[in-house]
């Protein structure tokens, strides 16, 4: 699975010499060698977008990030390596299976191949392009997925390091289902985004946060890419996915509990659900997919008060407390909710509409507020 | 002999119940059910490694009163039992119920 197996595409990230080599030979060659080790070096370093981290070295040669403005303003190739796998049937032991579209390849014909592929790109893309965070570890992680994994299997997972989807079609999804959301993609990345920053843990409070993280991100990469605003979203998690007799969608953010019959979660902390974290599969690790529609609600509800771009008005305050290192691993409702109206202040200002819409959210599911916790 | 099968977690977050007595089975899908079941081993695996895993618990109550029973996360099934999860989760013989 490691990208060196794969038929290696000419991109900067696998041709550039080491940037130690080149300085050296910048430093000691003759001109006409320095000057194309110089050129390469800092063609490396805008491909990697990192030029504000390349001051020192930009000022050992008397320049200035300004002197970098001569390379393309858009260099191509920027992000990693997307790759999609056909599993054809085979379970964990078969993972990958056998590569189908690379990074430069045209569409497969294959929905599932060319859906994984296009969700993966714009998760990525909404990462970098909004909030400057280089893949899901944010240190430029290829984007490996997996499709036809299974027989008509029910489910998408973030293995920890690539995307896996079965077919649905076993009951609950839909066949195709599952890459046909750009929510659903987008949600199962974002637990890569929250192992490599939060990695809040997997049960009770903690796990009802990353799941309501994953599902924040997963609405706001489809809102962005699909011009939604947030006074008019119907803050719906995978709709239109499961089999109809099912309902219409696997989360309401704004209404949890009106997803689908069935649908359990609470609306806010008054209904809260609470479950052992143990070993028994009915309890959800502590109910993480369940108690998740509190602050999925939170979230929503600000969202929806201040109406707009919800992934540019409120998305780079959760997203800063999801990775500004802040947030405890263990943390519950309110350590998350005293952070993001910090982060909000911070950004906006004590006593900011964006501010107060955040205080508005939470106090919207009965979450207490406590004061600055910094 | 009944067999459940308690499938939860998954990206839906669903409970799925889904449960099958030997006895409203016809004779060729009767002994299907027994051979999964004797090629079962009841002990529990590990618990789902990934977030939106799904989480299983199979139990299988005898005629005789006697109860086994295995709770194991997504690719961690003991020897049989994913087979055997599979048979009555996806078959067309289980009665299926969603919820806790
Ligand atoms: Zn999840």
């Amino acid at each position: 699975m490691s990208s060196g197996t794969l038929t290696v595409v000419n991109r900067c990230r696998c041709t550039i010499a080491p940037p130690s080599l080149l300085l050296a030979v910048a430093e000691q060659g003759d001109a006409e060698t320095r000057d194309a080790a110089l050129r390469t070096l800092l063609t490396s370093v805008a491909l990697r977008s990192r030029r504000s981290s390349f001051g020192p070295t930009l000022r050992r040669f008397g320049l200035s990030p300004a002197d970098l403005d001569f390379l393309p303003a858009q260099a191509p190739d920027t992000g990693p390596e997307n790759t999609v796998y056909d599993v054809a049937g085979g379970e964990e032991q078969a993972l990958p299976g056998r590569l189908v579209r690379g990074t430069t390849d045209p569409p497969t014909g294959d929905a599932a191949v060319d859906e994984a592929f296009d969700g993966a790109a714009a998760t990525a893309d909404f990462y970098r392009e909004e909030f400057d965070r280089d893949s899901v570890d944010d240190r430029g992680l290829d984007l490996v997925s997996s499709v036809h994994f299974g027989q008509r299997y029910d489910n998408a997972f973030w293995t920890g390091d690539q995307m896996v989807y079965g077919d649905g079609g076993g009951g609950v999804f839909v066949p195709g289902g599952l890459t046909r959301a750009i929510d659903v993609i987008a949600h199962e990345l974002t637990h890569g985004v929250t192992q490599f920053s939060a990695e809040l843990e997997y049960r009770g409070q903690s796990g009802a946060l990353n799941e309501s993280f994953s599902d924040v991100f997963g609405i706001l990469v489809k809102h962005r890419a699909e011009g939604i605003d947030a006074a008019s979203a119907n803050w719906l998690i995978g709709e239109d996915i499961l089999e109809p007799s099912l309902g219409g969608a696997l989360r309401n953010m704004i209404a949890p509990g009106t997803a689908y019959a069935g649908d359990d979660q609470p609306a806010d902390m008054d209904a809260y659900v609470d479950l052992p974290a143990d070993d028994d599969p009915r309890n959800d690790n502590g109910g993480v997919h369940i108690n998740s529609g509190i602050p999925n609600r939170a979230f929503a509800e600000a969202a929806r008060a201040l109406g707009g771009d919800a992934w540019e008005t409120l998305g780079p305050v959760w997203y800063e407390v999801l990775t500004g290192g802040e947030l405890s691993r263990f943390a519950d409702f309110e350590d998350c909710a005293a952070l993001t109206v910090a982060v909000a202040g911070e950004r906006y200002g004590g006593g900011s509409v964006e501010q107060d819409a955040v205080r508005g959210g939470w106090e919207a599911v009965k979450v207490r507020l406590r004061p600055d916790p910094r | 002999m009944r067999v459940t099968v308690v499938r939860s977690g998954g990206v839906a977050g669903m409970v799925l119940t889904a449960e099958v007595d030997d006895a409203d089975l016809d004779t060729p899908a009767a002994a299907e059910l027994t051979g999964l079941v004797d090629a079962c081993e009841f002990v529990d695996g590990a618990p789902s490694a990934v977030a939106d895993g799904f989480g299983y618990e199979l139990s299988v109550a005898r005629d005789d009163g006697s109860v086994a029973r295995a709770r194991f996360g997504q690719g961690a099934a003991p020897p049989g039992a994913g087979a055997l999860a599979a048979w009555v989760l996806d078959g067309p013989h289980a009665r299926r119920r969603m919820g806790r």
